[in-house]
């Protein structure tokens, strides 16, 4: 008979569940600072030209270095980009909700709707610049073009996804439409809208970014391009950083939204 | 008769030299399986239990859901390592799978993009083993368990109880002297189940495997086993072991049977429900 | 001779009558294409009234006649423009698929490299990647192959995360599967993963499309030389409001042949492998 010890692993103790945790945020963190390093190492010790790739620490310099002037380019775009997605967001649940109650409107209007998203929406940046002139009316013009789509099919599809059940017993409870779907398909569609939201801010900003671009007239896509051109590759890095930052926020303050629209609800 | 090729028995250990019947022993000896050990929640799934099964028997194992029957029945597919104590097969501790075992599971676990007799023969690619000889014997297998005409059908094109007829010729094409069947019928409708517990029942017959079935279903246990071990609720633990007394060959009427309903009665008692 | 015992036969639908079910498809067909075809008639129609009635700018918006005059008249430079932006969306999403799968691969086959590498992925997905294209221009210049490489860098990462969530889909009992038949990791990655993936992968196929052309149109725009991004530039510059939205259009046409060149493979690849 073969011995217990020598067929059975041994069991798992304390310490090495509390290694399995840390083992599970030390190897992500570990390789990403370890990148970091590698990064400032090479730059360091190949001498790359910090017009090329500049070192972690130039990055940081430049940060702090023009943060005035970071700020103030950082303004234009923020602000663009939120109220398109403002608007955007207005229109796409505004648009989609009265979509929802007409099936052949839906019909005609939906596959057009998917056709025209065949076309990479910046591709329609430089008609809005004809129609709008350089300046924030474009970028926020953009910004809601591009954020409208994601919040609008987002929100067809969850208004349609609502339990054909419910639906059914408020039609059996006589309820009118209105109320049938102020009680039941809003609040179903809710998963759905958000998730279409947070696809929306991330977009909304890109959008303004491009706008930028290709205007060049304030905003981090502009410094961005600016300092391209002046080969300030460490004040790029820098542009970018905040602007992750940014995005990270806006996509946070999307979730935290989210969160308390499910409090309310009191899910 | 499927006759065991030579090939085979090469490509089989020393289990070959034994008739196929007296291989396939299974010793499980004070078991027990905790997951999240050490923890703050480690969770006990299988409190220390031993039992053995005989060579050529068919024994189920029959419990309420979650009592770790499952993994009792992994742990003895060395697929999963007992925190405490041992499984042994033929004399083998079970650290890692083994070739001559078969395994079904409750859902058939068809590959969608093979053709049934494609999905038969699976395990011979697998195993690395040639597969020419294997398309003869997946297709009367197939024939046997009544899926003539269907060998070249896509799994998304058989029902579900057609799919089980396929996995359960899957587990058998490779001749293992061990078969273990995780509720394989769980997920079909009753008409369904009494049809493949009587094809279960031709195929096994022919093929004189030792097999361990769980199952939570204990008119399906009474009347496919010579065995039944009753496990409790988890932590589970075997409780009970009964005797099953009818001959072989067994049609659907026993179920009628006094005798069947008496036996089913007494386990029904056996088992502990999981409290409302 | 009908054996009450025997395994049923499978059921064969009732025989419809064959010009009943192509009605009927036709049918659907129409229900499904008229609301469109006739919602986007009444606006094309409705636009080129308001045109022709002066209501509309023909600078700002000219009229869909204008537009297809524009662009029979222009075809030989907008298709001649085309090409840079098709091979180049189409290189872009060739290799960023190439590297894609094959880091998706070797992450989900470590562990490892899974708990230490995803993280970093998953944060290199919230940076605005757009914002890079003039860090591109710096490192690789104004030419084609920049804004491959461009396009490449953002089609990326959308395939990545599509291989590795794919590489996890198959459902759990495959895996146990085929350890039970001893396979090798590698070829049960290989040969039973990655068919259960190939859903996700075209999914995310058909992001990285989408990322590709964006690449390069932008490229195009930034660098404005060549390319259907460049043609829609120059013509905004030059109030030519109906050559670009020619350009638009073709840019559109760019888009459909695209996916429809990913149908067909996608055909093709769930000929041999349909997991769905």
């Amino acid at each position: 008979m073969v011995s217990t010890t020598e067929a059975a692993p041994p069991i798992a103790t304390p310490a090495a569940a509390v290694f399995d945790r840390v083992r599970l945020l030390v190897l992500p963190v570990g390789f990403g600072v370890g990148l970091l390093l590698l990064w400032q190492a090479l730059t360091v010790i190949f001498h790359y030209p910090k017009v090329i790739l500049p070192a972690p620490s130039d990055i940081f310099a430049a940060l702090t270095g023009n943060f005035a002037m970071i700020c103030q380019q950082t303004i234009p775009t923020m602000r663009d980009a939120l109220a398109g997605f403002a608007l955007a967001a207005v229109f796409g649940i505004a648009m989609a909700s009265l979509f929802s109650f007409n099936k052949l409107l839906r019909a005609a209007i939906y596959p057009l709707i998917v056709v025209i998203q065949l076309v990479p929406k910046i591709a329609w940046t430089p008609l809005f610049i004809v129609w709008v002139g350089i300046g924030w009316q474009s970028r926020l013009t953009i910004a809601t073009f591009i954020a409208f789509f994601p919040i609008f099919i987002a929100m067809m599809a969850g208004l349609e996804a609502t339990d054909r059940s419910l639906v059914r017993l408020c039609q059996g409870l006589t309820t009118t439409r209105w109320r049938t779907f102020w009680l039941v398909r809003l609040p179903a569609s809710m998963p759905y809208l958000f998730a279409g939201l947070k696809i929306a801010i991330t977009l909304a900003v890109i959008g303004v970014i491009v706008a930028e671009f290709i205007s060049a007239s304030e905003g981090l896509g502009f410094l961005i391009l600016r300092s391209a051109a002046l080969l300030q590759t460490d004040v790029i890095f820098a542009a970018i950083t905040v602007l992750c930052v940014l995005g990270l926020a806006f996509y946070g303050a999307v979730h935290a939204g989210e969160i308390a629209v499910r409090k309310w609800h009191g899910e | 008769m499927i006759t065991v090729s030579a090939e085979t028995l090469a490509a089989s250990p020393a289990s070959a030299s034994i008739a196929p019947q007296a291989a396939g022993y299974v010793v499980v000896e004070g078991v027990r399986k905790i997951y999240n050990a050490g923890s703050r929640q480690p969770v006990e799934a299988v409190a220390p239990t031993s039992f053995t099964v005989k060579a050529g028997e068919f024994v189920s194992l029959l419990g309420p859901s979650g009592c770790g029957k499952s993994t009792l029945l992994m742990m003895v597919a060395g697929l999963d390592a007992p925190s405490q104590g041992t499984v042994s097969v033929a004399g083998r501790a079970m650290t890692s799978p083994r070739a001559e075992t078969g395994i079904m599971f409750q859902d058939p676990t068809l590959l969608p993009w093979k053709t049934a007799i494609e999905n038969v023969v699976f395990p011979f690619r697998a195993m690395n083993r040639p597969v020419a000889l294997a398309f003869d014997r997946a297709g009367a297998l197939l024939d046997q368990v009544g899926l003539h005409g269907f060998h070249h059908h896509k799994p998304r094109q058989l029902s579900g109880g057609m799919r089980q007829r396929v996995a359960i010729c899957r587990a058998l094409v490779y001749e293992p002297d061990l078969l273990l069947m995780d509720e394989p019928f769980s997920a079909l409708d009753a008409i369904t189940r009494d049809e493949m517990n009587l094809v279960l029942m031709k195929m096994w017959q022919e093929h004189r495997r030792t097999a361990l079935f769980v199952t939570h279903s204990i008119r399906e246990a009474v009347y496919l086993s010579d065995r039944v071990l009753v496990m409790s609720r988890r932590p589970g633990r075997i409780i009970e072991d009964v005797r099953i007394p009818f001959a072989r060959p067994r049609g659907l009427e026993i179920g009628e049977t006094v005798e069947f309903n008496e036996i089913c009665g007494h386990l029904r008692s056996k088992i502990e429900h999981v409290p409302h | 001779m009908s054996d009450i015992g025997a395994l049923p036969a499978i059921e064969t639908p009732l025989r419809r009558d064959f010009w009943l079910d192509l009605g009927d498809l036709g049918r659907r067909g129409v229900g499904l294409v008229a609301p469109p075809a006739v919602a986007a008639t009444v606006l094309l129609g409705g636009w080129e009234l308001l045109s022709r009635g002066g209501f509309l700018s023909a600078r700002l918006l000219p009229a869909p006649s204008k537009i297809f005059d524009t662009l029979v008249r222009s075809l030989g430079v907008l298709m001649e423009q085309a090409q840079p932006t098709f091979w180049g969306a189409l290189a872009g999403i060739l290799c960023a698929a190439a590297l894609g799968i094959a880091l998706g691969l070797a992450v989900s086959y470590s562990r490892t490299l899974m708990e230490a590498v995803y993280p970093t992925i998953v944060v290199f997905q919230l940076i605005p990647k757009v914002a890079l294209a003039p860090v591109f221009l710096l490192w690789f210049g104004t030419g084609f192959a920049a804004n491959v490489i461009f396009s490449v860098f953002i089609a990326f990462f959308p395939v990545v995360v599509a291989t590795i969530t794919g590489l996890q889909a198959a459902p759990a009992n495959y895996e146990r599967l085929c350890r039970s038949l001893m396979m090798s990791r590698l070829r049960m990655f290989l040969t039973v993963k990655f068919p259960f993936a190939l859903p996700h992968i075209f999914s995310g196929l058909r992001i990285g499309v989408t990322f590709a052309v964006i690449g390069v149109v932008l490229g195009e725009f930034i660098t404005a030389q060549t390319g259907l991004g460049y043609i829609i530039l120059f013509a905004a510059n030059n109030f030519e409001t109906a050559l670009l939205l020619a350009g638009i259009l073709l840019l559109c046409g760019v888009g459909i042949v695209l996916f429809v060149f990913f149908l067909a493979l996608e055909t093709i690849v769930y000929r041999a492998y349909d997991s769905r």
